[in-house]
């Protein structure tokens, strides 16, 4: 469908894990991510903790020879879920970094997230409007967006500040 | 290629460079080496953030090296030894804990799992920083207790009376309990006990804290000049015993009195139980001499010049009581005293 300046888009492919027993603002919570971030979707993982850790930072995983910290994304938001059974998405992330000449370049972050196991591919929602984040109780360092939809609040997670928090970020080029 | 080994404390799996351990034994050998002050830390229990608690008999415990001195760290279990890294190790993720990446900053995979490899170098720094006893183990009283629990599983007493006390409590109840059950036949018959001024003592102080000038719980005099065959306990007395029955001959007493330090009572005492009970199980009678004493301990007496008839009255009288306790003391049998 051509858009406001008559260019036509294709629509954003997403993958929505719905959150059962999980209310805010009174609907049931979907995350949403973008399809090219998912790069597997595993039912099982060997998951080993991690000393002194939150309780929605599970532990590491070995992952096709790299190691990966393992997040239970509803602890992260302060909610739980009640599902027959969990998955775990293999999610990526292209995060600001530093070559060795300190030209600023991109690098490639992985982690797992531990989901229901209500998990659909579907198009990007159009008839969306945005929700209050202030009124949802979420921490808005956490979300890049809240949309309300017929289908459920739609959660568009950040999961940056998690997976490198700032103290971990290059430092500025003086 | 690094060579690390892998093991298990709670639900954590760690690899340890081999380089850094100087030795390893289980944990029931181990317990009788450890001296008063020896570094201990039980991993499962640091990285719960709890206190140490009773290691499993068959935990491991490996001998690192330590910036000035060496010190022990006790894991459930080793799961594989001499292996060898083939994939290179990596920084911890970012998101990981500090005091996490401080203790162990690089992970690898072994097999299907993530291994976190630790830095010996941090372990006490961090448990120090912790505080409140978390991860540590102290040495003479953690056996004490260890044996004071097997004794009463052994022998179904006294702990039964102090399950209702919360556990710092109790553990404290079963101290006193057995140090005061062996120093009461340590007695002479005959003389006014002194059961009284030790209670007060272990009221006072929990075991294990008597500082040095305090620690004269029990002396001997020298005997060479005495009959062997005169009932050794007349040797050992506490002197507040000798001030009230032979004040006459206290001057030249003191002269000569050495003292058997809580360290070396607590690991005869921790040896001869454990021989007995050995002995218990092969259905056989204890006879248990000063000669029979492991290679370090038997140093130790010499070296503190301990006389040799004092630790063998004190074995035999540590035996008896196993025996009353047991109830397997034979009618007519007299007490050594």
């Amino acid at each position: 469908m051509p858009d406001e300046q008559g260019i036509k888009r294709a629509a954003l492919k997403t993958v929505a894990v719905r959150l059962i027993g999980v209310k805010v603002l009174d609907q049931e919570p979907v995350l949403l991510f973008a399809t090219r971030q998912v790069e597997e979707i595993l039912q099982d993982v060997e998951v080993r903790p991690l000393p002194f850790a939150p309780d929605w930072l599970l532990g590491l995983c070995a992952w096709r020879r790299q190691v990966l910290p393992v997040v239970d994304i509803a602890k992260l938001h302060g909610m739980s879920f009640s599902a027959d059974r969990s998955l775990y998405m293999v999610i990526r992330l292209v995060v600001p970094a530093e070559d060795e000449k300190g030209n600023s370049s991109r690098r490639m972050l992985r982690c797992i997230l531990k989901v229901s196991d209500r998990i659909a591919a579907r198009e990007l929602p159009k008839q969306c409007a945005a929700a209050a984040i202030e009124a949802s109780g979420l921490d808005p360092a956490l979300l890049k967006g809240l949309f309300a939809h017929e289908d459920g609040l739609m959660i568009v997670p950040n999961l940056l500040p998690t997976l490198c928090p700032p103290a971990a970020w290059p430092e500025p080029a003086v | 290629m690094k060579k690390i080994c892998i093991a298990q404390a709670g639900r954590f799996l760690l690899g340890i460079a081999e380089h850094d351990i100087i030795g390893r034994m289980s944990w029931a050998e181990a317990a009788s080496l450890f001296k008063q002050d020896s570094k201990i830390v039980q991993l499962s229990a640091l990285f719960a953030q709890q206190p140490g608690g009773e290691p499993q008999p068959d935990a491991i415990c490996l001998e690192m090296r330590g910036k000035d001195e060496s010190f022990f760290l006790v894991a459930d279990q080793l799961i594989a030894d001499e292996v060898e890294v083939i994939n290179p190790p990596g920084p911890l993720p970012p998101v990981c804990p500090r005091l996490a990446a401080r203790l162990c900053p690089q992970v690898t995979i072994w097999g299907d799992s993530a291994v976190l490899l630790l830095n010996p170098a941090q372990i006490i720094p961090v448990a120090d920083e912790l505080g409140n006893g978390i991860g540590r183990l102290a040495a003479a009283e953690e056996t004490l207790i260890a044996e004071q629990n097997r004794e009463a599983d052994l022998f179904g007493y006294p702990s039964d009376d102090a399950s209702d006390l919360p556990e710092s409590e109790e553990s404290i109840f079963s101290e006193t309990e057995l140090v005061e059950s062996v120093i009461d036949i340590e007695q002479p018959q005959g003389v006014a006990p002194t059961e009284a001024f030790f209670k007060e003592k272990m009221d006072d102080e929990p075991l294990g804290n008597f500082s040095e000038s305090e620690e004269s719980i029990f002396t001997e005099t020298e005997l060479e000049s005495e009959e062997l065959d005169e009932p050794v306990a007349d040797d050992i007395q506490d002197t507040s015993t000798e001030e009230s029955s032979e004040p006459t001959s206290e001057q030249e007493r003191k002269e000569t009195v050495a003292s058997i330090d809580e360290e070396t009572f607590k690991k005869v005492m921790t040896w001869t139980i454990a021989c007995f009970k050995q002995s218990k199980t092969e259905g056989e009678e204890p006879h248990l001499s000063m000669e029979q004493l492991p290679p370090d301990l038997a140093k130790m007496v010499q070296q503190k010049g301990l006389s040799e008839n004092i630790i063998q009255y004190l074995i035999d009288q540590i035996v008896l009581r196993c025996q009353e306790s047991a109830g397997r003391r034979m009618p007519g049998e007299q007490h050594a005293g």
